[in-house]
């Protein structure tokens, strides 16, 4: 079975590894494809879009026409896990905690609103551990992540965190096959990762 | 996360032949070479047995310093690095938009030799920052040296 990492800029690597150790676990066979071009999405039963810096993996997609392709297979329900940049990515509404609007090119696939830089800088980075329904508890990484604000339609949020900058807001949401955390899945567990491969062969 | 700086592609090619003797030195299970260098570094054996075991540096490594053309950008990346930094290289050239444009995209696409020659093709090399030869420093100006 082929999966995928959109490979355009980010923290590619560790989702592939993550994959791997999934797959390992489960005792499955997969090939993980660095997704870089549209042709490339065509065989693949499931996809992370990894976190990077939001505004280039939308420019790089754009530039060799994968958007609009990715966009098609994703509402086609194609297994997709956006992290941290890939949420922003998915989400139909997005702003920036410092910038506000920022028109850049997404995905737009997903019923949830984000704001970019929501919990602060760098040096507010933090962990914690979080319950997330349907996968326990999580250790979760947040460095300069989005927060989700609103979920809408078919959209349910899946965990919560209570911050004092931000107050209470979401960091994990799931609509159909699409799942969107607001940290890092990839550095701390593999559940994301199963469930993913689950959804792929049907069987979640 | 660390960085090259200056005569950036020997150092890159120094840095990746290191790591492959740790890492065959850790597949032969030669853990003497490994503490041998461990200590001659001055760096936790742990740091090196775990460099040795990914075979490559275990923090984010970008490539800096006389990176002024798409095909730079790319030759980096095919020599192990994660990204490249790129300052003088695009402001100092004559089509400072364009050419961090076509940088960025040959990093992305930096395996696929259609589009890094494509984006070769988007700029002027007449435009590009003039490089300074390596081997027309003196000793003392090289950045390897300095601080040492």
């Amino acid at each position: 079975m082929k999966v995928g990492v959109l490979a355009l800029q980010g923290d590619v690597e560790e989702h592939e590894y993550a994959f791997k150790a999934t797959a390992k676990e489960l005792g499955l066979t997969i090939e993980v494809v660095k997704v870089k071009r549209p042709e490339q999405l065509s065989d693949i039963k499931a996809i992370v879009i990894p976190d990077g810096e939001s505004t280039t993996i939308g420019s790089l997609a754009n530039g060799v026409k994968l958007l609009d392709v990715l966009r098609e297979r994703v509402i086609d329900r194609l297994p997709t896990l956006g992290t941290c940049a890939g949420a922003i990515f998915m989400a139909r509404e997005v702003r920036d905690s410092v910038v506000g609007e920022t028109g850049q090119p997404i995905l737009g696939v997903m019923d949830i609103a984000v704001v970019r830089n929501a919990f602060g800088r760098q040096r507010d980075s933090f962990e914690v551990d979080l319950n997330v329904d349907g996968f326990g508890t999580l250790r979760a990484v947040f460095i300069r992540v989005p927060a989700i604000v609103k979920v809408w339609g078919n959209a349910k949020p899946l965990a919560k965190l209570r911050h004092p900058r931000v107050g209470e807001v979401i960091v994990a949401a799931q609509e159909n096959a699409m799942l969107a955390t607001a940290f890092y899945p990839e550095l701390t567990t593999t559940a994301m990762h199963k469930y993913l491969l689950k959804l792929a062969r049907g069987k979640a | 996360m660390i960085r090259s700086k200056g005569e950036t592609v020997k150092h890159f090619k120094a840095l990746y032949r290191t790591i492959e003797e740790l890492v065959s030195a850790y597949r032969n299970g030669d853990e003497e070479k490994l503490r041998d260098f461990a200590r001659q570094c001055q760096v936790p054996i742990e740091l090196v047995t775990l460099t040795a075991k990914l075979g490559r540096l275990p923090v984010i490594t970008f490539a800096a310093g006389g990176i002024a053309t798409p095909a730079d950008a790319a030759l980096m990346m095919w020599l192990g690095a994660d990204g490249v930094f790129v300052g003088s290289g695009i402001f100092k050239s004559q089509d400072p938009r364009e050419r961090a444009e076509v940088i960025v995209l040959a990093t992305a696409h930096w395996d696929d030799p259609e589009i890094v020659v494509e984006a070769q093709r988007m700029v002027s090399e007449r435009n590009a920052m003039m490089g300074i030869d390596v081997k027309s420093l003196r000793l003392e100006e090289l950045l390897q040296v300095r601080g040492v």
